[in-house]
């Protein structure tokens, strides 16, 4: 008895969703990154001995997030505001700032754009052109669909995770941190709420 | 050589403490030019800051008792040859040498303890920090000892040139009376 309804109200939300999807399908698959629950962190070998690790406080960026639309179609900008960095130690911060590191002043900003995709709706390799300090460079890296679904509040949301390792002097951040210290680690946990 | 200064010159204990000054203002900002170059995987990055901050101190410590000193044993004055203009120039050179004698060591040190810590001096103890100052009060800091210090080269120049030429130019006997 108590079944029938819950049915009728399945088959009219299934309807309700045919009905947006077919009537904005463009819209449904656009996604804004939750800054507040989104992380781009950077971490390098202290002299060999141990991580040095800090991250990025204020970051921004659209997706496109649409499986079902082919691996093509997925899509991601992020923008990130380098003054931000925090390394929880304000005079490291400072020189982080300056023109030995991220020159803030002169590049408030490094980006990245996707250009591809290959995988499906669990993870696969995202491409990419990465901006550092006013350069530009074609970038691949893995990364894994955490999770996506419904939030308790009404929205909808993605989580990817992903991890790249950049040579500074690739980018023209050549200020010597001794050997261990060439690379950086960036990780990235980006949980987007769709629009 | 009498250890306090009289009307006719200058004693022992003022040579002393003027020539130990001297080479602390040359040596430090030499040593202060090139510890801010080097880069952080360098061996002298920490020790030549650490030798910075202690030789900073002594020379506070010096530029103290050279005031102190002047108070409890006052020059002999300028030298009555000089003309009007050259003594107000003496004068206004002399206040900002003395001056910047204690504004370049204590914002030194104002940077050094910012965060609330103190530090080593000469490994024999700790110079402890009193305050903690804010991050903008840090960076002025850093402008004023940066500036100051650099500037001063100048006033030095200026100090050291006249002497110069009262001794040689003028014949006035001016460098003598701070040598021993």
């Amino acid at each position: 008895m108590k079944l029938q309804p819950l049915k009728t109200l399945t088959g009219f939300s299934l309807a309700t969703a045919f009905l947006v999807s077919a009537v904005l399908p463009a819209n449904a698959a656009e996604y804004k990154i939750d800054p507040t629950h989104s992380f781009i962190e950077f971490k390098t070998i202290h002299l060999g001995f141990s991580w040095l690790s800090g991250r990025f406080n204020n970051i921004d960026g659209t997706m496109t997030y649409d499986p079902a639309a082919g691996a093509e179609a997925q899509k991601i900008e992020l923008t990130i505001d380098t003054a931000s960095l925090d390394t929880n130690h304000a005079e490291r911060d400072k020189h982080l700032r300056s023109a030995d590191f991220f020159d803030v002043e002169n590049h408030p900003t490094a980006t990245f754009v996707s250009t591809g995709f290959e995988g499906d709706e669990n993870g696969g390799t995202l491409s990419g052109d990465l901006t550092l300090l006013g350069v530009t460079k074609p970038i691949s890296f893995e990364i894994t669909k955490i999770g996506e679904g419904e939030d308790p509040w009404g929205g909808y949301r993605a989580g990817f995770e992903g991890s790249y390792t950049l040579t500074r002097k690739d980018f023209g951040m050549s200020y010597n941190l001794g050997p261990a210290a060439e690379d950086v680690v960036i990780d990235l946990m980006i949980e987007a709420i769709k629009q | 050589m009498k250890l306090r200064n009289s009307t006719g010159g200058y004693g022992l204990v003022s040579k002393l403490l003027h020539w130990l000054i001297a080479l602390g203002i040359l040596g430090l900002t030499a040593l202060g030019w090139w510890m801010v170059g080097l880069s952080y995987y360098d061996s002298w990055y920490n020790r030549g800051l650490e030798l910075h901050r202690a030789f900073g101190m002594a020379v506070l410590l010096l530029a103290t008792l050279f005031v102190v000193w002047k108070l409890l044993s006052p020059s002999p004055g300028l030298q009555s040859e000089l003309t009007g203009w050259e003594k107000l120039g003496a004068r206004i050179a002399h206040g900002i040498l003395l001056l910047a004698m204690f504004l370049i060591p204590v914002t030194g040190y104002a940077i050094s303890t910012s965060a609330g810590r103190g530090f080593s001096f000469f490994g024999l103890f700790e110079v402890p920090a009193v305050i903690a100052i804010s991050e903008a009060s840090r960076d002025l800091a850093i402008d004023l000892h940066y500036y100051i210090a650099y500037g001063l080269l100048a006033v030095v120049a200026i100090h050291a040139g006249a002497a110069i030429k009262h001794q040689f130019v003028d014949k006035h006997g001016t460098l003598r009376r701070m040598l021993f």
